[in-house]
């Protein structure tokens, strides 16, 4: 993942949240155990943290799409 | 105190302690998210809302979206293209409104139960409602941020106010990401 453009690395991220989405939908309106839900929100949460919100920027100051 | 000015002198110090600055107030509310989001389930239990799913479901997506062009944006304006920046910017301002009408103009007025009406309409309009106060805090960071961006404030060198903006937008579509299993998808009816 590291090695695609920022731009393209964005858009992969949004497919692989927007397919987890769908999954969550269809999992919600069948009543799975919510331990499932629950396992899904929390990659996406992650997977927004890591590379939308750039979390890394924060612990490593050196690191940033700007000087 | 001069020597505290004095200490920070490069714009990358600034930028270090600005990020840290705004990840504790992210921090600080997620504490108040979580409070809410504990509540629900202390109030309700496994109790589902039988809410509109279509529409859960529409929003989640005009969000994620939303997300998406914010990401794009910030990615632009670090390369240097004003163009793409500025569209982004404004795609992004017009899902974020998407979400608060179909969020407070459609789902409020379609749930089945009012603010008053117990438990379920507390922990609901509660939660909805303090996220969509983020949202509309949001798009107007955001505007602020587009006229300055209309005005050439922004170089792929420094445009923190950008990262910032886009920081706080993922953040709300973080918390949305909670909320919409628990509110629409988990317990049963």
């Amino acid at each position: 993942m590291t090695k695609l453009s920022p731009l393209k690395r964005g858009v992969v991220v949004f497919l692989i949240l927007g397919v987890l989405t769908a999954i969550e939908y269809y999992l919600g309106v069948n009543d799975v155990p919510t331990i499932l839900l629950w396992a899904i929100a929390i990659i996406k949460l992650l997977l927004v943290l890591q590379y939308f919100m750039h979390i890394n920027r924060v612990i490593n100051p050196n690191k940033g799409g700007h000087e | 105190m001069s020597s505290i000015n004095n200490a920070i002198v490069s714009y990358q110090q600034k930028l270090a302690i600005n990020r840290l600055g705004l990840w504790l107030f992210f921090a600080s509310d997620a504490f108040m998210f979580g409070g809410l989001l504990v509540a629900r389930f202390y109030l309700l239990g496994n109790k589902n809302l039988n809410l509109d799913q279509t529409l859960g479901l529409l929003v989640t997506s005009i969000l994620l979206i939303s997300s998406f062009f914010m990401n794009r944006a910030e990615v632009m304006v670090s390369e240097g293209n004003h163009k793409g920046f500025i569209t982004s910017l404004v795609i992004t301002i017009l899902l974020g409104i998407s979400f608060l009408v179909g969020v407070v103009g459609l789902e409020w007025g379609s749930a089945h139960f009012g603010p008053g009406d117990g438990a379920e309409g507390a922990v609901f309009y509660m939660m909805t409602g303090m996220h969509a106060f983020h949202v509309l805090t949001g798009i107007i960071f955001l505007s602020l941020v587009l006229r300055n961006g209309l005005n050439k404030k922004y170089t792929p060198e420094k445009h923190y106010a950008v990262e910032a903006s886009a920081n706080y937008w993922h953040f709300v579509d973080v918390v949305w990401i909670i909320y919409y299993p628990v509110l629409y998808l988990m317990g049963t009816i």
